[in-house]
C-alpha cells in the first residue's frame, strides 16, 4: 500500500538523522574500544580502540556502499580534536531513485555515472561549564564522476547539499553544535551548519537542527526535534522545517 | 494491517506539516497571483469587440512526447527546448493579437520546464500587459516520476488591467487514496475581472477540468463551473468563460477508441467518454457557446481541438468558449486552412478563437 509514504518519510527522517543522531555525533568524542551504538536511522558505530571509531549505516550501505572512520587526536589541550573521513559509492542508490512512478526522486531517463565521494570533517570540542559542550566543525565533501553523466539536481532540503559533491565535485560546510543538559535525563542539542557549494547552481544553505534527547539509561536515547533549512535552490530561495526523530541504542 | 492502521497518522503528519514541507494545499477561495509585463504596451481605448483566445499550451512542451504519453520517453526539458516552444507560442500570440488570452497548463516554477516562469515570459514578449495565475498542481517536491518542484496551472492574460482575480477550488478526485490526492492535481476556476474600457463588471473565467476520474468528479466540476457562471450572470456580470473541460459535447460521433489512441505501451487507458454525453448540456443551454451545438452535431471535425498524435490530426473537442453575451465569430484554429495558423506544432491542444461583443 503505502510504501510510497513510508519511503518518503523514512527518507526524510533518515536524512535528518544522518545530520545529528548519536550521542557523540558532531563532537570530538570517540567511542571506547568495544562500544557499540545504532539507531533506527542513525548509523551503526563501534569503538575500535586507539581513538578510532568506525561507522556504517547497514540499510543504506546495501544501496550506497560506504564506511566512515573517526579518529581522535591527542592534543593535551582544552580542546579535544577529531577528524572523520568517509568514503562512499552512491551510484546504486541514486540509480534506484531514478525511476517511474511514485517514489521516483530522479527522472527515469537520468544517466547516473559511477561516483566515488568522500566526506571529511574536522571537529573540535570544548566543555562549557559542568554539563555543556560546544563543538565546531569544518567539512569538505569531494566527489568524482566516471563516465557519461546527465542527471538533475535533487532540489529539496538536505538532499541538495548532500548530493552536490556527487554532481559538482565539491561541497563545504562550517558548523557549530551545542550539547547540554536540560534537567535530569533530558538533554538538548542545537546544531547549526552553513553550507557553501562553490561549483553548484545554488550555492548556499543553512541548517539549524534542534533536538531534545531523553536518556533514561546509558544504553538508550530517544531523540525528537526539527531541522529548519533555509537555502538557495536552482529555482530560488526557500525554507522548510523537517521533523527529526530517532531511537538510539548503545551497549 | 499495521501499515493500513497508520494511514491516518501519515496523512495527519503530511497535511499538518504541509506549510512547512511540501506545500501542496490551497484554500477553497484565495487570491490569484497577479503579473504585469516588464514594459507595458498601449492598449486600445475602446473595446466594443474583444478578441478572445483559449489555449492549453502543455507547459511549453510543444510536441515532445513525455513519459505519460503514448510512446513518450521525455521527462525534464532543457531551458533551450522550453524557450523554443514558448517562442513558437509567442509568435502565434503576436500574429493573432488577442485582447484576452486564457491559458491552461502553464508552468511558473517547475523543474520539468527549467524553472521558467512562463506567464512572465509570455507577458514580456507580447502586447499583453497583465496576467492572473492560479496553480492547479503545486508541490515543493513531488516524489513521483522525478518531477521535483512543480507549479503549474491556468493563466488569464489581458491587454487591459486585471483589477481582481480569485482562485476557486473545485472538488478533488475522491477515488484516489488520501496520500495520492495530497500530491495530485487540484483543479480550480480562475475568475479574473478585467477593466475593459467603457465596460464594467467583465469577468473572464478560466478552468481546466479533471481528465482522469471514474467517480463522477469531472461531473461535479462541470456543475460547479456552471454554477459559478450562473452566479456571475445573476449578479449582472458580463462573462467570457472558457477552458479545457476534458469533456465531449452532445452530438459527438466518437466517444472512445479515437484515431490517436495509443496502440503501444501507455500509462493510461484509452479515453472513453461513454455515459458523459449530456454532462455539458446545461452549460450549452444556459450560456452561449462559440460552437453551436447543432453545427457540431452536423460535423464534429471543425471543432476538434485535441490530438495526441500529429500524424492523425485533431480528434476530439475538449476546449470551449462560453458567454452570457454574444460571440460575433470564431473557430478552433486547427490549421492554415481553418484559423490561418498552423497550430499542430504548438501543443496537443488547438487554440479556440472568438470575437466577443462587449456588453454594456
Amino acid at each position: 500500500m503505502n510504501a510510497f509514504i513510508c519511503t518518503l518519510l523514512a527518507g526524510l527522517f533518515s536524512s535528518t538523522a544522518f545530520a545529528g543522531a548519536g550521542a557523540s555525533h558532531g563532537t570530538a568524542e570517540v567511542f571506547e574500544k568495544g562500544e557499540w551504538e545504532v539507531g533506527l536511522y542513525a548509523p551503526l558505530r563501534r569503538g575500535m580502540g586507539k581513538g578510532i571509531e568506525l561507522s556504517i549505516h547497514p540499510l543504506v550501505a546495501i544501496r550506497s556502499p560506504h564506511i566512515a572512520l573517526k579518529k581522535a587526536w591527542n592534543t593535551g589541550g582544552e580542546w579535544r580534536i577529531a577528524t572523520r573521513h568517509s568514503l562512499m559509492h552512491p551510484t546504486p542508490l541514486l540509480r534506484s531513485l531514478a525511476r517511474e512512478g511514485t517514489g521516483g526522486i530522479i527522472v527515469a531517463d537520468a544517466v547516473i555515472p559511477a561516483i566515488v565521494a568522500s566526506d571529511n570533517r574536522f571537529i573540535a570540542s570544548h566543555d562549557v561549564g559542568e554539563s555543556s559542550t560546544i563543538s565546531v566543525s569544518a567539512r569538505v565533501m569531494l566527489g568524482v564522476e566516471f563516465g557519461e553523466s546527465s542527471w538533475p539536481s535533487i532540489d529539496m532540503p538536505l538532499s541538495y547539499t548532500r548530493t552536490a559533491a556527487y554532481r559538482d565535485g565539491v561541497a563545504t560546510a562550517l558548523g557549530a553544535q551545542l550539547d547540554g543538559k536540560v534537567v535530569g535525563t533530558l538533554h538538548y542539542r542545537v546544531d547549526v551548519d552553513g553550507w557553501v557549494l562553490p561549483n553548484s547552481e545554488a550555492q548556499w544553505a543553512s541548517e539549524v537542527k534542534t533536538t531534545l534527547h531523553w536518556r533514561p539509561t546509558d544504553g538508550f536515547t530517544a531523540q525528537a526535534g526539527a531541522t529548519a533549512v533555509v537555502a538557495e535552490y536552482p529555482y530560488g530561495n526557500n525554507w522548510h522545517v523537517l521533523p527529526a526523530f530517532d531511537l538510539i541504542f548503545r551497549w | 494491517m499495521i501499515q493500513r492502521a497508520l494511514w491516518p497518522l501519515w496523512l495527519l503528519l503530511l497535511t499538518g506539516c504541509d506549510a512547512l514541507m511540501f506545500r501542496t494545499g490551497f484554500d477553497d477561495v484565495e487570491d490569484a497571483v497577479m503579473y504585469t509585463a516588464d514594459s507595458l504596451t498601449d492598449a486600445p481605448d475602446t473595446a466594443d469587440e474583444v478578441l478572445v483566445i483559449n489555449h492549453n499550451i502543455k507547459y511549453g512542451g510543444g510536441r515532445l512526447l513525455f513519459f505519460w504519453e503514448c510512446g513518450g520517453t521525455r521527462y525534464n526539458m532543457t531551458e533551450t527546448e522550453v524557450k523554443r516552444h514558448l517562442d513558437a507560442v509567442i509568435d502565434f500570440i503576436n500574429e493573432t493579437e488577442p485582447d484576452i488570452l486564457m491559458l491552461q497548463e502553464v508552468d511558473v516554477l517547475s523543474q520539468r520546464s527549467a524553472y521558467i516562469d512562463q506567464v512572465q515570459y509570455i507577458l514580456d514578449r507580447t502586447h499583453l500587459n497583465h496576467g492572473a495565475y492560479a496553480s492547479q498542481h503545486k508541490s515543493d517536491f513531488l516524489p513521483s516520476d522525478g518531477m521535483g518542484k512543480m507549479d503549474f496551472g491556468n493563466a488569464t492574460l489581458s491587454r487591459w488591467p486585471i483589477t481582481e482575480a480569485t482562485r476557486y477550488a473545485l472538488p478533488l478526485v475522491e477515488e484516489y487514496p488520501a496520500y495520492y490526492q495530497y500530491f495530485y492535481l487540484k483543479r480550480h476556476i480562475l475568475d479574473a475581472t478585467v477593466k475593459l474600457p467603457g465596460h464594467s463588471n467583465v469577468h473572464v473565467v478560466n478552468t481546466h477540468l479533471e481528465a482522469f476520474s471514474d467517480d463522477g468528479t469531472k461531473r461535479k466540476q462541470i456543475d460547479r463551473f456552471h454554477a459559478h457562471l450562473a452566479d456571475l450572470d445573476s449578479e449582472g456580470a458580463h462573462i467570457i468563460a472558457g477552458g479545457d473541460l476534458n469533456s465531449l459535447p452532445a452530438g459527438s460521433v466518437v466517444l472512445k477508441e479515437f484515431a490517436d489512441e495509443c496502440t503501444g505501451e501507455s500509462r493510461f487507458e484509452g479515453d472513453n467518454y461513454e455515459g458523459e454525453e449530456d454532462w455539458l448540456d446545461e452549460l450549452f443551454a444556459d450560456f452561449t457557446s462559440l460552437m453551436p451545438i447543432e453545427a457540431y452535431a452536423e460535423d464534429n471535425g471543425p471543432w476538434h481541438s485535441y490530438t495526441g498524435d500529429t500524424e492523425v490530426g485533431w480528434t476530439r473537442t475538449l476546449d470551449y468558449l462560453f458567454t452570457n453575451g454574444t460571440w460575433l465569430e470564431g473557430e478552433v484554429m486547427q490549421s492554415e486552412e481553418q484559423g490561418g495558423y498552423e497550430t499542430l506544432p504548438l501543443s496537443d491542444h488547438a487554440p479556440v478563437r472568438a470575437v466577443w461583443e462587449a456588453g454594456q
